[in-house]
């Protein structure tokens, strides 16, 4: 697992690649952690080359989402493959957290 | 046909171990990432929580056995934990609002969701879980 951010506008994407489960969650839990507690309000996870995530994979991204919204910011998704879609919709996920298929609709859905 | 089987200790590195044990099989034969993806999915799920709930201080032991042929691919795991039958597990809530959302329960939701087929036994003192995904 492996997790890079970058700033575009105002808005920090995290690029994040691999697998997030069991196996990453807990490295990976506390860096989303550190980046929801620090300066940036709006965050897009890009999960572009992210293989799969797994239910501890699921409470990293809610664990992230509540504490930006806790601190008036917003979590965004965008680029999910068919399967990790697949697990957002089957969790309800959807419904909590927005996702986007590409990054400048998600950038687009920030402004309004 | 083709069939592999791994046994090891149920133990920290156990769910890492069987995941690259997986991809290692499904690189080997050339099998769909899309099918791969879904297993170590399935079996990280499982294989977390009876690690988290099976086996209390008691060391156990776990296998896993890969088989496929051209209409489907099988995970068959087992081991000697307590007896929890994960196809009767309660589904938990997936509505609600972001701050009231809770966490647990959802690893088995997404297997029943992604898997084909899931059967359990009861052998004696083994769990066994047969999960099936459709080739």
């Amino acid at each position: 697992m492996k997790i890079e951010t970058r700033k575009v506008y105002d808005v920090l994407v995290v690029d994040m690649s691999g697998t997030l489960d069991s196996t990453s969650s807990g490295e990976a839990g506390d860096r989303i952690v550190e980046i929801a507690k620090g300066e940036h309000r709006r965050v897009l996870l890009n999960l572009e080359k992210l293989d799969y995530v797994s239910s501890a994979g699921l409470r990293v991204i809610l664990r992230g989402a509540k504490l930006l919204q806790v601190n008036r910011g917003e979590l965004k998704i965008c680029r999910a493959n068919s399967l990790v879609q697949d697990v957002l919709v089957t969790s309800g996920f959807n419904s909590l957290i927005k996702v986007y298929g590409t990054e400048q609709e998600a950038f687009s859905a920030f402004l309004t | 046909m083709t069939r592999a089987q791994m046994r090891l200790p149920a133990g920290k590195r156990t769910v890492a171990r069987l995941k690259n044990f997986v991809e290692c099989f499904c690189t080997q034969h050339e099998l769909p990432r899309a099918v791969s993806n879904v297993v170590m999915l399935s079996l990280d799920e499982i294989v977390s929580n009876i690690i988290l709930h099976g086996h209390g201080r008691r060391p156990s032991q776990l296998s896993m056995t890969l088989h496929f042929d051209r209409r489907a691919f099988s995970v068959v795991i087992e081991d000697a934990g307590k007896p929890f039958d994960p196809t009767k597990a309660a589904a938990p809530a997936t509505g609600g609002t972001l701050a009231s959302r809770g966490e647990g329960g959802l690893g088995l939701l997404l297997v029943k969701n992604l898997m084909d087929e899931i059967t359990y036994e009861r052998a004696g003192a083994i769990n066994r879980l047969k999960l099936v995904k459709r080739l």
